[in-house]
C-alpha cells in the first residue's frame, strides 16, 4: 500500500483525506496538551519573573528569583543531594530489577504468581506505600527492626540521622519502583531469539559469557529507555521524602521537589517556586534529550550518523 | 404492561399533594426558605465532628439542626490543614464562590487575609454576635482583626499542657508532677526504662516534625522565660531561655529520653506513642484528653494533665507555671461567598452559648471565658487551660512571611537536637535569617 499522508511538493504540503483524518485525531490531544501543559507553563514562566505571593501585590523583578535560587546554599545542597539520590536509587533499581528478571527467565514454578507479587509495589498508591514503610521502619515499634533484632542483629535506628534517613528513603524508593525494571527486562530477555543462546552453548559458552556477550547487549536498548524514565521520575521524587522525613533532620534529606514545594506552598513564594519548577524542567529536558539521543544511537547506529 | 390510572383519581392526588406542600410552606415559611438555601463551609474533619456530633463525637447533639430548619442547609467540605490553607488562597481570590465560610488557622491570620475574606464589621454592627468580643480572649480577637476589620471569629481554641502517664511514673518511682524544667528533665530521665518484655518506654516527647516544631519549641523555651519572636516582632530566639531549652532537648535526645525518630514525630505519631503506653510524659493539646482516654487507648484512667513547668527564678506569688502557647481556629467568610447573609447567620448561630456548650461536649475546645469557667469546675484540664489562656499567647506573632520562619525554626532545632549542631551558634544564625525575613 502506498498511500501518501502528506508529501512536500516545492516546499508546500498537499492535504488529502488522510491528512485531515490525522489532524482530527491528533488535534484534540494537541489542544489538551497546549491547554493543560503549555499554557500553564508559560504562565508559570511569567510568574517566575515576579514576586507573586497569594494575597500580596505582585511586582516584576526580572531574574531575581533565578539568582536567588542559584545562590541559595539550601538549593545547591538539595541539587547535589538530588543527584546522589538519583544515582543511588536508579543504580539499585537497575541491579535488583535485572537480577530478578534473570531469575524469573528460568523455568521457575509459579512464575505468574511471582510476577504478580513483584509488580504489586508498583501498583500500590505512593502515599499508602510510604506510610506503610514509615510504620514498618519505625525504630520504636516497626516490624523491620523487630525482624532484624530477632535475627540477632543490631536494629537500625531508621530516620534518626541524615544517613539512616536517606537510607530509609532510598530503600522505599527502590522497593516501590524496581518492578518496572523487572517487567521490561523480563520482556526484553524473552524476546531474545533462542537460536543465539543455543549457538553460543554449542560453541562452548558458559552462562556468564552468554549473559555478558548476548543477553545484556541485546536488552540494552530496552534498559536504556527504562533508565531514562527512571532517572526523570526519580529526579522529581516528592512523596517519599515529604511523607517520611519532610526533608529532615534539618535539611539533610531535602531534595529539589521538596525545595519547590516549600517555597511555593509553605512559604507562599510563588515566584521562587515557579522559577525552581522551570529550572527543574530545563534540567529534566536536557537530561532526557541527552539520554534519548544516546539511546537512539545505541538502537539505530546507522541512522544516527 | 401499561397501567391505566383514572384521570380523576390522578387529578385528586395531585391536588392533594400540591395543597399539602402549600400548606407546609404557609405554616412554616422559614422551613420552606431553608430548604432552598445552602451554606457551604470548609473545615477540618474535627470541626465537622464538633458541630455535627459525628466520628469520635457520635452520640452528641447536632448543633446545626436548628439552623438548618430555620435558615439554610449546611454543606461541609473537609480537608487537612494544608488543603484548607491552599483553598483559602485559591477560592479567596474568586469574586464569586460556591464556598461561603472557611475555618482559618491562627497561623494564617495575617494581612494576606484581607484579599481573601469578607470583613465582618458591618454584619456585626447590624446583628451582634452574642457576648462578642468581651467573652473572648482579647489576644485572639486582636489576632482576628486586621486594620480594624474583623475577619475571623475564634471557634475552636486550645492550649498545650503536660500529660503524664501515672502508671509509667509509678513504675519508675516518680512521685509528684514536675514544677521546673530541671524537675521535668530528672523525672523524664527516671521515666525512661525498659519493660521486662524488652519494650522501651521514653521519658518525654514533644512534636519533632519541622512544621509543628516551632509550637513545641516555643513551649520548651517559655519554660525558661524565653521566646522566639515577641509580639512586637523582636527576634529573641537566640537569647538565654532558647539556648537552655535547645541544650536540654539535645541532652534528652542523646540520652534516649526522647524517641530516636523524634524528627519525624508529628502530632498523630506522638498521640499513638502515648496511647500505647510508650511514653511517661508529653507536651500535648488540652483537647487530646479524649484521645488518650478514649477508643482502644492502653492508658485509659492513667493520664493526668498538669501545667508545663516554669524555671523557679521566674515564679511569682500568683504564677508558678509556664505560659505555654495558645492556638485557635476562627470561622470566616470568603470574599466571593454566594450567600453572605446566610453565611453570617451561621457564624452567629455557631457562637450562641448553647451551641458552644454542645460543641464542647462534642470535643470542641471552647473559646469563651464563660464556657471555660463552667467546664473548669468539672474538668481539670479545662481549669489548666483557663489559667493558661489568661497569660499566654500564640507561638509566633502574625506576619505574611511567618511560614518561612516556622520552617526555619524547625530546621534549626532539628539541626541542634538531632544533628548535634552547637546551640548558640545555630540559634544566632537563625535569628539573623529571621530578622531578614521579617524586615
Amino acid at each position: 500500500m502506498s498511500r501518501t499522508v502528506a508529501s512536500p511538493a516545492a516546499g508546500r504540503y498537499r492535504f488529502n483525506a488522510n491528512t485531515w483524518l490525522a489532524a482530527a485525531l491528533v488535534g484534540p490531544v494537541l489542544i489538551a496538551v497546549v491547554a493543560i501543559i503549555v499554557a500553564p507553563s508559560i504562565e508559570l514562566l511569567f510568574m517566575s519573573f515576579t514576586d507573586a505571593s497569594p494575597g500580596m501585590e505582585t511586582k516584576w523583578i526580572g531574574l531575581k528569583n533565578y539568582t536567588h535560587i542559584l545562590s541559595d546554599p539550601v538549593f545547591r545542597a538539595a541539587l547535589l543531594r538530588n543527584v546522589l539520590f538519583v544515582v543511588a536509587v536508579v543504580a539499585l533499581e537497575m541491579v535488583v530489577g535485572i537480577c530478578i528478571a534473570l531469575l524469573l527467565e528460568n523455568p521457575v514454578r509459579l512464575r505468574g504468581l511471582w510476577m504478580a507479587l513483584i509488580v504489586a509495589p508498583y501498583a500500590v498508591s505512593p502515599i499508602v506505600a510510604v506510610v506503610m514503610w514509615k510504620y514498618m521502619l519505625d525504630p520504636n515499634f516497626g516490624v523491620v527492626n523487630f525482624m532484624i533484632g530477632s535475627a540477632g542483629l543490631t536494629p537500625i535506628a531508621w530516620f534518626t540521622s541524615a544517613g539512616t534517613s536517606m537510607a530509609g528513603i532510598i530503600l522505599i524508593a527502590v522497593w516501590k519502583e524496581f518492578s518496572f525494571v523487572t517487567i521490561v527486562s523480563f520482556a526484553a530477555l524473552k524476546a531474545i531469539p533462542n537460536d543465539f543462546i543455543e549457538a553460543a552453548r554449542i560453541d562452548g559458552a558458559v552462562y556468564r559469557q552468554i549473559l555478558r556477550h548476548i543477553k545484556l547487549p541485546m536488552i540494552l536498548p530496552a534498559l536504556s529507555i527504562v533508565m531514562m524514565f527512571r532517572i526523570i521520575y526519580t529526579l522529581r521524587e516528592f512523596a517519599i521524602v515529604h511523607t517520611t522525613t519532610g526533608g529532615g533532620p534539618g535539611t539533610s534529606t531535602e531534595i529539589l521537589a521538596l525545595y519547590l514545594y516549600k517555597e511555593a506552598f509553605r512559604y507562599l513564594n510563588f515566584g521562587v517556586g515557579a522559577a525552581t519548577g522551570w529550572l527543574m524542567l530545563l534540567a529534566t529536558l536536557m537530561l532526557a534529550g541527552f539520554l534519548v539521543r544516546r539511546t537512539y544511537r545505541g538502537m539505530f547506529p546507522e541512522r544516527s550518523r | 404492561m401499561k397501567t391505566n390510572i383514572p384521570r380523576r383519581a390522578f387529578a385528586a392526588v395531585s391536588a392533594f399533594a400540591l395543597g399539602l406542600l402549600a400548606a407546609t410552606a404557609w405554616s412554616d415559611p422559614a422551613a420552606a426558605q431553608a430548604a432552598n438555601r445552602e451554606v457551604t463551609i470548609m473545615g477540618l474533619e474535627v470541626h465537622l465532628n464538633n458541630l455535627r456530633a459525628q466520628g469520635f463525637a457520635r452520640g452528641g447533639v447536632d448543633t446545626l439542626a436548628d439552623f438548618e430548619r430555620d435558615v439554610a442547609k449546611v454543606r461541609f467540605s473537609t480537608g487537612t490543614t494544608n488543603v484548607l490553607q491552599e483553598a483559602l488562597q485559591r477560592i479567596g481570590m474568586l469574586n464569586r464562590s460556591e464556598e461561603d465560610l472557611i475555618f482559618v488557622n491562627f497561623a494564617d491570620a495575617n494581612v494576606r487575609l484581607r484579599n481573601f475574606l469578607t470583613p465582618l464589621n458591618d454584619f456585626v454592627a447590624k446583628e451582634p454576635i452574642a457576648n462578642f468580643p468581651q467573652n473572648w480572649s482579647p489576644g485572639m480577637v486582636a489576632a482576628s482583626t486586621l486594620g480594624n476589620q474583623l475577619y475571623l471569629v475564634p471557634f475552636r481554641c486550645g492550649t498545650f499542657t503536660l500529660w503524664t502517664n501515672t502508671e509509667n511514673a509509678k513504675t519508675a518511682g516518680i512521685s509528684g508532677l514536675p514544677k521546673t524544667p530541671e524537675e521535668l528533665y530528672e523525672q523524664a530521665k527516671a521515666g525512661t526504662f525498659v519493660r521486662p518484655n524488652g519494650e522501651k518506654v521514653f521519658g518525654f516527647t514533644l512534636r519533632g516534625d519541622k512544621w509543628s516544631l516551632n509550637e513545641d519549641y516555643a513551649m520548651a523555651v517559655r519554660m525558661f522565660g524565653g521566646d522566639l519572636v515577641t509580639p512586637d516582632m523582636k527576634v529573641v530566639i537566640n537569647e538565654a531561655g532558647s539556648v537552655k531549652a535547645a541544650e536540654m532537648l539535645r541532652r534528652m535526645y542523646v540520652e534516649g529520653i526522647i524517641p530516636p525518630n523524634w524528627a519525624t514525630l508529628d502530632g498523630g505519631a506522638m498521640i499513638q506513642l502515648f496511647r500505647e503506653g510508650r511514653v511517661t510524659m508529653t507536651f500535648g493539646a488540652s483537647s487530646w484528653g479524649a484521645q488518650f482516654e478514649g477508643g482502644d487507648s492502653k492508658v485509659k484512667g492513667m493520664t493526668v494533665p498538669s501545667h508545663i513547668p516554669l524555671s523557679r527564678e521566674l515564679w511569682t506569688d500568683k504564677i508558678t507555671y509556664s505560659p505555654s502557647i495558645v492556638w485557635f481556629w476562627g470561622i470566616s467568610m470568603f470574599k466571593g461567598a454566594t450567600d453572605k447573609e446566610a453565611g453570617y447567620q451561621l457564624i452567629r448561630h455557631m457562637m450562641k452559648p448553647e451551641v458552644q456548650r454542645e460543641a464542647a461536649k462534642n470535643g470542641n475546645g471552647p473559646c469563651t471565658a464563660d464556657l471555660f469557667a463552667e467546664l473548669a469546675q468539672t474538668q481539670p484540664v479545662m481549669k489548666i487551660a483557663q489559667e493558661i489562656f489568661a497569660i499566654s499567647r500564640t507561638p509566633l506573632p502574625a506576619h505574611p512571611r511567618m511560614g518561612q520562619v516556622r520552617d526555619l525554626i524547625g530546621v534549626t532545632v532539628q539541626n541542634i537536637v538531632v544533628n548535634g549542631a552547637p546551640a548558640k551558634a545555630e540559634l544566632d544564625k537563625a535569628a539573623d535569617q529571621i530578622r531578614r525575613l521579617l524586615d
